[in-house]
């Protein structure tokens, strides 16, 4: 790609000597050959170095700034008149006007590259889903630069998105706050250079195993421990039916039909085509079925089938077929096989051991029957641990409650300790109510921090007991 | 504050004296930068000839941008400096011919001269240049209006609806002569010299014009976009009328080209014309009637 953007920046270049004309005043400007601003973000490395900057050259200085080159060469005597101020001001506007242009193309130029270099590093490192995140992140953040950061319209359904990917992302428990989080630091990071989100992301990874446990989690753990106990579906063993290759051929056929089949013509010829397909197939196979059958149908009727064939009937036998062979067409073909089996069996042409098992003790079963148990101990184990998980929930839940109570209440008490501190500063006793009141709040503390203690100990490793912090005596 | 006539001079003299150095200041920085930009083209073209783009190019790449944009800052800082003082000249000046019509002595111009003025005002209105891309343009600059509050001052140009003499009403091109933000109205002389009497007028019938220039090149939303509606100085006259942005300026020193709202066109609108950005305000509808084009 580099190659070709050489040639059209020259292109570009060009063009834009002509196309910046105003008012037959000079802003002509030429623009340095470079390549042009590819503006690819979306592809990863795309940001190769590709801007066009406008730059007026010294050596155009006297074409496109007369007055600006004149006074240059004026000494300092001369100086500058009333008379040169408005085109010089033009003038200066023009190299101001480029040079800002200029410094936010290469600004921006900066920012592409820093972004493919973290692309790079990230890539080596870090897990493939944070980095998925962050590229949209990213993205986000530059797209709005492309359009003259104007638009503010993409950026809702930018954080529809970048919710799906933040929740499936990180962990298996959708977490409000997580989401949150996420967002902030999306709209933060807008303003931000793209590095300083590194923060955020940290703390939004961190939140779901910190934060608090809400009455959502707990639903959620509710919801998945019910959906192990409906596994009804995962043990129903379908009857045997046809070979998985017959159905897949069937469906093919089908496919087939339908793709090549023309928008409204032919349909129906066509349609009638496939069902007549499918019954002589089915004719064939569901006619003889059992491997002694074919067996001996094939011994014996090795050209006739060749021949039956190509009947215009389709009839798979003849008329003037011996009647053994009409007997093989009849419906139940598992009982000719049974009788063949027996039959040969008598003869003491096989044995009777293998065919003995019964037909539904096949392998496939076996391991149908093998993954159920497997699928039913891990639903189990599974259930286990939800359940387990909702208990230490709901004890948290209990816990946070008494937290957030005592925390009132520390207020409360903090709130009656100034003011026994007020009254004793102004050597005014405290009247009864307020003692009572203190008292009361105290008590209530004591009480609830009792409750506290006595809840089972939960396993996080987070200290139970909450040390009295304030003694008031009164 | 008053000058006198010879402080006045000693000043812009001053100041012209330091633009003359920044302009030599600006012409250093530039030589300084193209070396850089040289050197951005050189990578650039040798990294184009590899096909991949390795991390220590990168770096390189970094580094060579991070010099042109400091080169370019540098460049700016001084652009913007000596901007700024042909602004301070351009104030000394509007502040003495205050004075100077305060004094009595008004200067009568002609109208060939008059519109010679206007112009040369639109065109060396400042100019904004945003500091970072998409930076809110501040009021008064290209197409964002006052705020509510804000008052013009003594020598502001102003657009001022006036009651004509048939009782029509008209937007005219007006000179503030005295702001009264107790009462909330304006004493405002019509341009036209012709029209010797003085109105005064609410607030509400008075839209400061632009102080500022937007640059479309860096600040392309500070401008009206094409097909609004709005008030614009009709070419050679001192009024302004309705009209539709045609097409946006694409460079600094360019104007608007409007099509104005004019019955005397079969489709209802005049051919373009060009309108600098001084002259060209968001509408403001009159309740009663108007104005007949």
């Amino acid at each position: 790609m580099s190659g070709k953007g050489k040639q059209n920046s020259k292109k570009a270049m060009v063009k834009s000597g002509t196309s910046r004309e105003s008012g037959g005043k000079l802003s002509q400007q030429l623009q340095q050959p470079s390549t042009p601003l590819a503006a690819d973000h979306s592809s990863s490395d795309s940001s190769e170095a590709t801007i066009t900057l406008p730059v007026i050259k010294m050596i155009d200085n006297s074409k496109l700034l007369p007055r600006y080159t004149s006074i240059l060469e004026r000494t300092a005597e001369e100086g500058i008149t009333m008379e040169d101020l408005d085109i010089l001001q033009n003038e200066l506007e023009t190299l101001l006007s480029a040079t800002v242009v200029r410094s936010r193309l290469i600004n921006e130029e900066i920012i592409n590259l820093n972004v493919s270099e973290e692309k790079r590093d990230k890539r080596s490192k870090a897990s493939k889903s944070l980095t998925l995140v962050d590229k949209k992140s990213r993205d986000e953040k530059l797209k709005p630069k492309e359009l003259g950061l104007k638009s503010h319209s993409p950026l809702p359904t930018k954080l529809m998105k970048q919710r799906a990917a933040g929740s499936s992302a990180t962990q298996v428990v959708p977490n409000p706050h997580e989401i949150i989080r996420v967002e902030g630091s999306k709209l933060d990071g807008k303003s931000l250079l793209p590095k300083n989100d590194t923060l955020n992301k940290f703390w939004a990874s961190v939140e779901p195993y910190c934060g608090d446990i809400t009455s959502e989690d707990i639903k959620l753990l509710q919801d998945l421990i019910a959906h192990h106990s409906d596994l009804g579906e995962f043990k129903k063993i379908p009857p045997l039916g046809r070979h998985y290759t017959m159905v897949w051929a069937e469906q093919e056929l089908m496919q087939e039909e339908e793709a090549g089949r023309d928008p409204n013509n032919t349909e129906k010829k066509k349609q009638s085509d496939v069902t007549r397909l499918l019954s002589k197939v089915d004719k064939k196979s569901n006619g003889i079925s059992g491997p002694l059958t074919q067996r001996l149908v094939s011994a014996l009727l090795e050209e006739n089938v060749y021949v039956a064939n190509n009947n215009a009937d389709n009839k798979l036998f003849r008329d003037g077929d011996p009647p053994v062979l009409r007997d093989l067409s009849i419906q139940n073909s598992m009982n000719l096989e049974m009788r063949m089996h027996k039959e040969l069996v008598e003869q003491g042409i096989l044995d009777a051991e293998p065919q003995k098992k019964n037909p539904e003790e096949d392998e496939i079963l076996m391991e149908i029957k093998r993954c159920q148990r497997e699928l039913i101990a891990l639903s189990s184990h599974n259930e286990q641990q939800l359940k387990k998980l909702l208990q230490h929930a709901k004890d948290e839940c209990k816990r946070q409650e008494l937290k957030r109570k005592i925390s009132t209440v520390d207020n409360e008490v903090v709130e009656n300790y100034t003011k026994l501190v007020a009254a004793k500063q102004r050597k005014v006793p405290l009247t009864k109510k307020d003692q009572e009141k203190a008292w009361a709040s105290l008590k209530e503390r004591e009480q609830l921090l009792e409750q506290l203690n006595s809840m089972p100990p939960n396993d996080i490793g987070e200290p139970v007991v909450v040390k009295p912090n304030l003694d008031t005596q009164c | 504050m008053p000058f006198t006539a010879d402080n006045a001079a000693h000043q812009i003299q001053e100041r012209l004296k330091s633009i003359n150095q920044l302009v030599h200041e600006i012409e250093k920085a530039r030589q300084h930068s193209e070396v850089n930009l040289n050197n951005i083209t050189k990578t650039q073209e040798k990294f184009n000839s590899e096909d991949k783009l390795s991390a220590f190019h990168q770096q390189k790449l970094k580094s060579v941008y991070s010099a042109a944009v400091a080169d370019a800052q540098q460049e700016e800082n001084l652009l913007r400096k000596a901007l700024e003082k042909i602004n301070e000249i351009r104030l000394i000046r509007n502040e003495r011919r205050i004075q100077a019509r305060n004094a009595g002595n008004k200067e009568t111009i002609r109208r060939g001269a008059l519109m010679k003025m206007l112009l040369s005002t639109a065109q060396t209105l400042p100019l904004y240049v945003g500091k970072t891309p998409g930076a809110k343009a501040p009021p008064l600059c290209g197409a964002v209006p006052a705020e509510p509050t804000y008052m013009a001052k003594t020598g502001d140009m102003v657009a001022a609806l006036v009651k004509g003499s048939e009782e029509e009403e008209n937007w005219i091109l007006a000179e503030v002569v005295h702001a009264n933000t107790t009462t909330n109205k304006y004493e405002v002389d019509d341009i036209d010299e012709e029209q010797k009497d003085r109105h005064t007028l609410s607030k509400r019938r008075v839209v400061p014009l632009p102080l500022m220039r937007a640059d479309p090149e860096t600040d392309p939303h500070a401008l009206f976009p094409k097909g609004s509606i709005v008030m614009a100085l009709y070419p050679q006259t001192t009024c302004f009328y309705k009209a539709v942005v045609n097409h946006l300026p694409t460079t600094a020193q360019e104007e608007y080209e409007v099509l104005f709202e004019d019955a005397t066109y079969a489709d209802g609108y005049s051919p373009p014309l060009n309108v600098p950005q001084r002259y060209v305000i968001s509408i403001k509808e009159s309740k009663k009637n108007k104005n007949q084009a």
